[in-house]
C-alpha cells in the first residue's frame, strides 16, 4: 500500500510545485502591486488634449510649464497661470464649471491647487531641468509621458511604503539618472543630483 | 491525489520560487529601504519662485540695505546686503542678518494687544487697546498734567524718532528720552565748537592716519560704512598708505587689528589727546594755516560774555606735558611725542573720539578734546577729516500747533534734568530712572516705550526698574516678549521690519547726507499694527490741536511728504543698481519717480554734500570753530548754574575748554580692587533685540560656556588671586554681583575685567534667556561733569572664588 | 578610481580669506547657518553636539600686556584635493569628491553614521546629528529650500554652498551656456562679509581673483604638511597667525620665512 502510494505520487507531485509557483508568481505579479500601491485622483479634471498644441486653447507645453528668468523650472504651473484665462468661465461644462468656482475661491484664499506630482522628487534630490532640455537638449517625452492627447488625468499611483509615486521610483531611480549620465559622459558626482 | 507532506513541501518550494521569481522580495527590500529614508518631521521647506526685495534693517539704526529672498513671493528665507547702498555695499553684520529669524520667531513675537491684568497678560483686541492708551491719555491731559506721561524711544535718526518727539511735544509732556548714545555727546559738540546740526562726519575712506580713542571701530562702531572703509586700509596694494592707531585699556579686535596698539590707563582717552596736542603746539607742527581766522580761543581773546580768557594753547602748554600725561594716561613721554610727530606729520590726520560700538554716551569734555586735537592738524571739515554732515533734505516739519494745556505741560521742567541742571543735554535715562526711583511718589503716571528695552539695557537697568515699578501705567510698543515688554501693562505690539514702513537719516559718522527707506516686504504674521500709525490714530482721537498737527492719514502718507522735499532740492542719488560704480550717478525726474526708485533700491545719497567738498561756515557765537566754546558759558549763565559749584574739576576759563576730567569711580578701592570694563563685542548685540540664535554659534568658548558668562582677567590678577583657567567666580560691585567664569588673557590690562555685554536676559526665549549676566545691572554709572551724560565704563568690582 | 585633477587642471573651486582683513564679526557664520539650514541648539556651547560649517575662531598669541593680540580664523571646509581624508575613509561613499569641481559632496540620506570621517578630517569640518533637526518655534518657515535639512545619525560639513553653483549653472544654461561667472557662484559667508576679506572662485581662472591672491608669498593652508592640498588659502602679515596654523615650533619659523621668500 504505502509502495503504490508513493508511486502514484511520483508522477504527479509536481502539481504541488507548479500550483504553489503559479499561485505566488499570480500573487507577485498582479495582486502585489495592486496591493502596494494606492490609487488617487487629481482634484481637477484636467486634460491636456483640450489646453495642448491640438486642442481648443492650442497652448505649448512651455506655456505653463516654463522656465522662470533664473533658470529654474516652474513644473506645474500656480494657480494664477490657470487663472489667467480661467477667471471667467470658459464653455459650459461641468467639470470647467466646478474648476472655476473652485479656484476663484482658492484664488480668494492664496491657496494653490493640490495637484499630485506625479515625478515629485525626494528632499534630498536636485534635477535642473534647464541643463537637460536647454542644454542636452532632450525632448520632455524622454523622461515624461507624451500627454498631448490625453483627455483626462492618469490615476496617481502612490506606494504604501515609501509614499511616492509610482512614477518616480519605477522609472527615475538613482540608477537610471546613473546609467544615462554614464552613458553621454554626464558628470556623475554626487552632488550634480543630489542637495 | 492527495495533499500530503511531501506534497505540501513542493507546494511551498513551488511557492518560494514563485515568490522569488515575483518582484515581491525585490521590490519591498527596495522600498523599506526608501522608507527608512523618510523622516517626516524634519521639515521639508516647499519651493517656489525666487523674488528679491530691497528694504532696510532696522536693528543697529544705521539704514544699511537688506535685500529679502522671498519664495512664491511669501516665505522670507534670506537676507543678503544690497550692492548698491552705499552704507553697507553689500556687507552685513550678524544681526541683520537674523532679521528673517527674528520675524518667524513665534517664541519672541508678541502676537496680539496684551493687557496686563489680576496678575496675567489677556489677549485683547485692537479697539480695546487703543482705547485704553487713548483714554488713559485723555484722562492724564484732562488733569492739566501731560508732563507725567514720559516716553523712551530707542529708534535711530529717521522720521519715526521725530514723530514721536513731535507727538509727546503736542500732547504736552517735555519727558521724550531716547536711549543715550555717544550721538547725543556729538551733537552737544556740533553745537559747542561747530556751531551746526546735522550729524558728525567722519570721512575714514580719505584719512592717511588715524587715533581712535577707544572706538570699537570693526566691533561695531559709526555705521557699517566703516567696516568699508577699514577694507580699503588693507586692500592689497593699499598697505601702508594709512595708518591705525588704537588707543584703549584692553587688546579688542580694533587694537589687535590696528598697525600700533597704545595701552592706556582705562578713562584716560581725554588726557592722551591733550597730551599729543601739547606737542604738536610746542613742537609747532599742527596745522594751523587751515584754521586761520576760523578759530577762536586757540590763543587768548575775550568771550561773548565779555571774559577774557588765555586760551587753549596756553591751558595745553602748561597742563598737559609729556610726564604729566604720562602719570595719568601709564604712556611713555617718547611714545606720546612720536605717536604726536607722526599725527601731525600726515597728509590727512584725524582722530575719533567715543568708546565701543557708541551705545556710550562720551565724556563731553573728551570729546572736545578729540575735536580740538583735529582742529589743531586742519582736519575740520577737510576730505578725509571731520564735521558736521547736512541732514537730507526732506521736507521739514510743519510749526506744531500748542494748545495752552500742551504749552503749559512744557513749561515745566525735565524730569531728567535735561536743559535745565544739565543745559547741554536733550535726554538723560539714567537721570530720569534715578529721579522717578528715589521719589516718594513717580512724577510720572504713564511711561511709554518704543523700540527699546530699557529694563535690560538702561544705563543702570536696575535703577530703571525700580522706577519702572512706580509707574503706574507701562506700554510698551516692542513686537517682543523683552524684559520691559514682559513688566509693561499694556503692549501694543509693532509690526516686524519685514511688515512696516521704515526710515533713517545719515548714521553716525557717514560723511556724506542719506536717506534710507524700506516699504513692507511681506503682510502680518500676527495681529500686529504699525506703531507709528497707532500713533496717528491717537492724535486724531485725541482732537484738537493735537489732530491738526498730525494732517497725515498714515505713516506712507507722512513718508511721502518727507521725501518730496528731496525731491524738491533736486539733490543727490538714489542707489539703483550699478549707481555706486558709476562716476556720475543718475539723480531723479520727479517726486514719484524719486518715491518708487526709494522704496526699491532702498536709499537716497548727496555725494556732493560730503564733508570737504562744501564750504561750511561755523554758526558759533564768534563764527568761527571754538576751541574755547562760548556756548557753555552761555548756556550756564542762561541755566543759571554757577560753574564753580558745578561737578567739574577745573575753574574759570578752562570750564569752557577742553580739559581732562579725572575718572570718578564709585566704590572703595580697598574692597573692590578691581576695575569691570564692559565689553562690546561684534558677534554680541544689545538694543531692541538681543543675540539672535543664529549669532550663538560664533560664540567663543572665551564668552559664554553652558549658561555662565566668562570674563577676562590678567594672569597676574588671577595669580594674585589665586584663580585658574575655568575657576567659578563671584563678580560683585556695588550694584549687584553675578556668579561668573574666568579666564585668564594676557589682553586685558592688570587690574581690570573686562565683561561683554548684552547677556542674562530674563525675556525672549530659550536660545538667550538666562544666558550670562548682564553687566548694567552691575555697573555703576558716573555723570559727565557738564553734559549730565551717563558713563559706564568702568566699575569697581571685586572676585571671590567660589 | 576616477581620475583625479591636482589644482592646476579643470575648474577647482577655492577661497582666499585675508586674515588681516577679518575682523571676527562672525557676519559669515550667521549667513552660512541661515543659508544652509544648520540646526540651532539652545546650548550652542557645548561645541561636541554643535554644528558650525563655517566655524569661527578665536585665539591670541599669549604674549604680555601689552604686547598681546587678537586673531580670527573662519574654518569652511577645505575641500582637501589631494587624499582627502573623508572620502578615502567613507564605507558607504555618502562622501565623495567631484573632480569637475574640487568640491566635496556629502549625501545625507545616504550616510550610515558611523563617524568615521569625522574622525579622519584633521579640520574638525564634519558634524555628526547628534539629534532630530531643531529651530527656534516658527523659523522653520525661514529655510532654505535649496538645501535639504538633515536627519538625525547623519554627518554633515560645508559645500561651498553648492546649490548655488547649480543655481548658476541654471542662469547660465539659459543663455545657453555652461560657463558660470565668476560673480555669479559666491556662497554665502563671502556675500555677507563686510570686509570682503574672503574672496572665492576657480583656483586655475586666472581671470579670477582667488588665482593671483593665492600665489602671494604670504598665502598659506592649514596644516600644509600633511599634504591634503586644502583648496582654502589663507592671507597674513601676522606671523604668529601662519605659525598657529601649520603648528610650527620654534626652531621652524625661519626656514619657513625663507621658504616664502623664495616662493615670492
Amino acid at each position: 500500500m504505502a509502495k503504490q502510494r508513493l508511486v502514484t505520487n511520483r508522477g504527479t507531485g509536481w502539481l504541488f510545485f507548479v500550483a504553489g509557483l503559479v499561485l505566488m508568481l499570480f500573487v507577485g505579479w498582479f495582486l502585489f502591486p495592486k496591493a502596494l500601491y494606492s490609487t488617487k485622483t487629481q482634484p481637477f479634471e484636467f486634460s491636456h488634449a483640450t489646453h495642448g498644441p491640438q486642442g481648443a486653447a492650442g497652448n505649448e507645453c512651455t506655456d505653463c510649464h516654463a522656465f522662470r528668468d533664473d533658470g529654474s523650472y516652474q513644473g506645474i504651473p500656480p494657480l494664477s497661470k490657470c487663472m489667467e484665462c480661467h477667471e471667467e468661465l470658459i464653455g459650459e461644462s461641468e467639470a470647467e464649471r466646478e474648476f472655476h468656482e473652485k479656484a476663484l475661491e482658492m484664488a480668494e484664499n492664496d491657496e494653490q491647487v493640490p495637484w499630485l506630482i506625479y515625478s515629485r522628487q525626494p528632499v534630498c534630490v536636485y534635477f535642473s531641468h534647464a541643463a537637460h532640455v536647454k542644454m542636452a537638449e532632450l525632448e520632455c517625452t524622454s523622461c515624461h509621458p507624451d500627454v498631448t492627447n490625453q483627455k483626462a488625468p492618469l490615476p496617481y499611483f502612490q506606494n504604501r511604503i515609501t509614499g511616492y509615486s509610482k512614477d518616480v521610483w519605477d522609472r527615475m531611480k538613482m540608477s537610471d539618472c546613473g546609467d544615462c549620465h554614464e552613458k553621454h559622459g554626464a558628470n556623475n558626482a554626487c552632488f550634480v543630483c543630489h542637495k | 491525489m492527495k495533499l500530503d507532506r511531501r506534497g505540501f513541501v513542493k507546494f511551498l518550494v513551488g511557492g518560494v520560487v514563485g515568490t522569488m521569481l515575483s518582484p515581491i522580495p525585490w521590490k519591498l527590500t527596495d522600498d523599506i529601504a526608501i522608507w527608512t529614508q523618510n523622516w517626516p518631521w524634519v521639515p521639508n521647506p516647499p519651493n517656489g519662485a525666487n523674488s528679491f526685495k530691497n528694504t532696510i534693517s532696522p536693528f543697529r539704526g544705521d539704514g544699511i540695505g537688506v535685500s529679502v529672498r522671498l519664495i512664491d513671493q511669501k516665505r522670507a528665507v534670506t537676507l543678503s546686503g544690497v550692492p548698491d547702498n552705499p552704507i553697507n555695499q553689500g556687507g552685513m553684520s550678524c544681526i541683520d542678518l537674523s532679521g528673517v529669524q527674528y520675524h518667524y520667531n513665534q517664541a519672541v513675537r508678541v502676537k496680539s494687544p496684551m493687557v496686563f491684568r489680576d496678575g496675567a497678560f489677556h489677549a485683547i483686541s485692537w479697539e480695546e487697546a487703543t482705547g485704553l492708551f487713548i483714554g488713559k491719555l485723555k484722562e492724564i491731559r484732562d488733569q492739566g498734567t501731560p508732563e507725567k506721561v514720559a516716553l523712551v524711544d530707542g529708534s535711530g535718526p529717521g522720521t519715526m524718532k521725530d514723530l514721536l518727539g513731535r507727538f509727546m511735544a503736542c500732547y504736552g509732556s517735555p519727558n521724550y528720552m531716547s536711549m543715550p548714545n555717544a550721538s547725543d555727546t556729538e551733537a552737544q559738540i556740533l553745537k559747542l565748537m561747530y556751531g551746526a546740526g546735522g550729524t558728525m562726519g567722519y570721512d575714514l575712506e580719505n584719512a592717511d592716519f588715524i587715533i581712535s580713542f577707544g572706538c570699537g571701530l570693526l566691533e561695531g562702531w559709526g555705521s557699517q560704512r566703516t567696516l568699508l572703509a577699514y577694507k580699503d586700509w588693507r586692500q592689497e596694494g593699499n598697505r601702508g598708505k594709512t595708518t591705525l592707531i588704537q588707543v584703549a585699556a584692553n587688546a579688542s579686535t580694533t587694537s589687535s587689528k590696528a598697525d600700533q596698539w597704545v595701552a592706556i590707563a582705562p578713562g584716560a582717552e581725554g588726557a592722551f589727546a591733550l597730551g599729543l596736542a601739547h606737542v604738536i603746539l610746542k613742537e609747532n607742527l599742527g596745522n594751523l594755516g587751515a584754521l586761520t581766522g576760523r578759530a577762536f580761543g586757540l590763543g587768548s581773546g575775550v568771550d561773548s560774555q565779555a571774559m577774557s580768557f588765555s586760551g587753549f594753547r596756553d591751558l595745553v602748554l602748561e597742563e598737559y606735558g609729556p610726564d604729566k600725561v604720562t602719570q595719568v594716561t601709564g604712556v611713555s613721554p617718547e611714545k606720546i611725542q612720536d605717536l604726536a610727530r607722526r599725527f601731525a606729520k600726515a597728509k590727512s590726520p584725524l582722530a575719533l573720539p567715543g568708546r565701543g560700538k557708541g551705545t556710550m554716551p562720551g565724556g563731553l569734555y573728551e570729546f572736545m578734546a578729540v575735536h580740538s586735537l583735529n582742529a589743531l592738524v586742519g582736519a575740520v571739515n577737510r576730505s578725509g577729516g571731520v564735521g558736521p554732515v547736512m541732514s537730507p533734505p526732506l521736507t521739514s516739519w510743519p510749526e506744531p500747533a500748542l494748545d495752552s494745556v500742551a504749552e503749559k505741560g512744557l513749561r515745566n521742567a525735565r524730569i531728567d534734568g535735561a536743559g535745565s541742571r544739565y543745559p547741554f543735554s536733550s535726554s538723560l535715562l539714567h537721570q530720569f530712572a534715578d529721579v522717578v526711583a528715589e521719589a516718594p511718589k513717580s512724577p510720572v503716571e504713564m511711561l511709554v516705550v518704543y523700540k527699546s528695552n530699557p529694563a535690560h539695557n538702561a544705563p543702570s537697568s536696575k535703577e530703571f526698574n525700580r522706577a519702572r515699578s512706580k509707574v503706574p501705567f507701562v506700554v510698551s510698543f516692542s513686537s517682543f516678549w523683552d524684559e520691559t515688554t514682559k513688566n509693561a501693562n499694556l503692549v501694543m505690539p509693532n509690526h516686524s521690519f519685514l511688515e512696516r514702513w521704515e526710515d533713517g537719516t545719515t548714521p553716525a559718522g557717514v560723511p556724506f547726507p542719506t536717506y534710507v527707506l524700506g516699504a513692507p516686504v511681506l503682510p502680518p504674521l500676527f495681529d500686529t499694527r504699525p506703531t507709528a500709525d497707532v500713533i496717528l490714530e491717537t492724535t486724531k482721537a485725541l482732537g484738537g490741536s493735537i489732530a491738526t498737527s498730525f494732517p497725515w492719514k498714515s505713516y506712507e502718507d507722512l513718508l511721502k511728504f518727507r521725501v518730496a522735499g528731496i525731491a524738491a532740492s533736486q539733490q543727490g542719488v538714489v542707489s539703483v543698481p550699478g549707481s555706486l560704480a558709476e562716476q556720475q550717478p543718475r539723480g531723479f525726474s520727479s517726486a514719484g519717480d524719486l518715491w518708487s526708485s526709494l522704496t526699491e533700491n532702498g536709499c537716497w545719497y548727496d555725494p556732493s554734500q560730503r564733508i570737504g567738498k562744501t564750504a561750511t561756515g561755523f554758526n558759533t557765537p564768534s563764527g568761527k570753530f571754538e576751541f574755547y566754546c562760548n556756548g557753555i558759558s552761555e548756556g550756564l549763565r542762561q541755566a543759571g548754574l554757577d560753574p564753580k559749584r558745578l561737578n567739574v574739576s577745573v575753574q574759570g576759563e578752562a570750564v569752557c575748554m577742553a580739559h581732562f576730567e579725572p575718572a570718578e569711580v564709585e566704590g572703595d578701592p580697598q574692597r573692590y580692587p578691581l576695575l569691570m570694563a564692559p565689553e562690546e563685542l561684534a558677534y554680541v548685540f544689545e538694543g531692541e533685540v538681543p543675540s539672535s540664535p543664529y549669532m550663538t554659534k560664533i560664540w567663543p568658548d572665551t564668552l559664554l560656556k553652558g549658561n555662565t558668562l566668562v570674563i577676562h582677567i590678567n594672569p597676574e590678577d588671577a595669580h594674585n588671586q589665586h584663580l585658574y583657567e575655568g575657576d567659578p567666580v563671584m563678580i560683585e560691585s556695588l550694584k549687584g554681583s553675578a556668579e561668573v567664569r574666568v579666564h585668564l588673557f594676557n589682553g586685558v590690562r592688570p587690574g581690570t575685567v573686562s565683561m561683554a555685554e548684552g547677556f542674562g536676559h530674563t525675556g525672549f526665549d530659550g536660545y538667550i534667556r538666562d544666558k550670562g549676566a548682564n553687566t548694567r545691572d552691575m555697573t555703576t554709572v558716573a555723570s559727565d561733569a557738564l553734559s549730565g551724560m551717563p558713563l559706564w565704563w568702568g566699575t569697581r568690582v571685586k572676585l571671590t572664588k567660589v | 578610481m576616477e581620475k583625479r585633477h591636482g589644482i592646476g587642471e579643470g575648474v577647482k573651486y577655492g577661497m582666499v580669506i585675508d586674515l588681516d582683513k577679518c575682523i571676527g564679526c562672525g557676519a559669515c557664520v550667521t549667513a552660512c547657518v541661515a543659508e544652509n539650514n544648520n540646526t540651532i541648539l539652545e546650548d550652542e556651547t557645548n561645541k561636541l553636539k554643535s554644528i558650525t560649517w563655517l566655524r569661527l575662531y578665536k585665539f591670541d598669541n599669549k604674549k604680555p600686556y601689552p604686547e598681546t593680540e587678537i586673531g580670527y580664523l573662519p574654518r569652511p571646509c577645505m575641500q582637501c584635493d589631494s587624499h582627502t581624508p573623508c572620502v578615502s575613509v567613507c564605507p558607504a561613499t555618502a562622501t565623495d569628491y567631484d573632480p569637475d569641481t574640487g568640491i566635496v559632496s556629502q549625501i545625507y540620506t545616504r550616510c550610515i553614521g558611523c563617524r568615521y570621517c569625522v574622525a579622519a578630517c584633521p579640520y574638525h569640518v564634519r558634524y555628526f546629528n547628534w539629534f532630530d533637526a531643531v529651530w527656534p518655534e516658527g523659523t522653520e518657515a525661514c529655510l532654505n529650500p535649496d538645501v535639504s535639512p538633515r536627519m538625525r545619525g547623519c554627518v554633515e560639513q560645508c559645500t561651498f554652498c553648492h546649490h548655488r553653483l547649480m543655481a548658476a549653472k541654471n542662469k547660465a544654461a539659459m543663455n545657453g551656456s555652461r560657463e558660470v561667472a565668476e560673480m555669479d557662484y559666491q556662497p554665502a559667508c563671502v556675500e555677507a562679509c563686510p570686509t570682503r576679506a574672503i574672496v572665492f572662485g576657480d583656483l586655475n581662472n586666472s581671470k579670477h581673483r582667488v588665482y593671483e591672491l593665492k600665489q602671494s608669498p604670504r598665502a598659506f593652508r592649514l596644516l600644509e604638511r600633511l599634504g591634503t592640498q586644502p583648496k582654502v588659502y589663507y592671507t597674513t602679515t601676522h606671523e604668529w597667525i601662519r605659525g598657529m596654523s601649520d603648528n610650527w615650533i620654534d626652531k621652524e619659523k625661519g626656514k619657513e620665512k625663507e621658504k616664502a621668500k623664495a616662493h615670492s
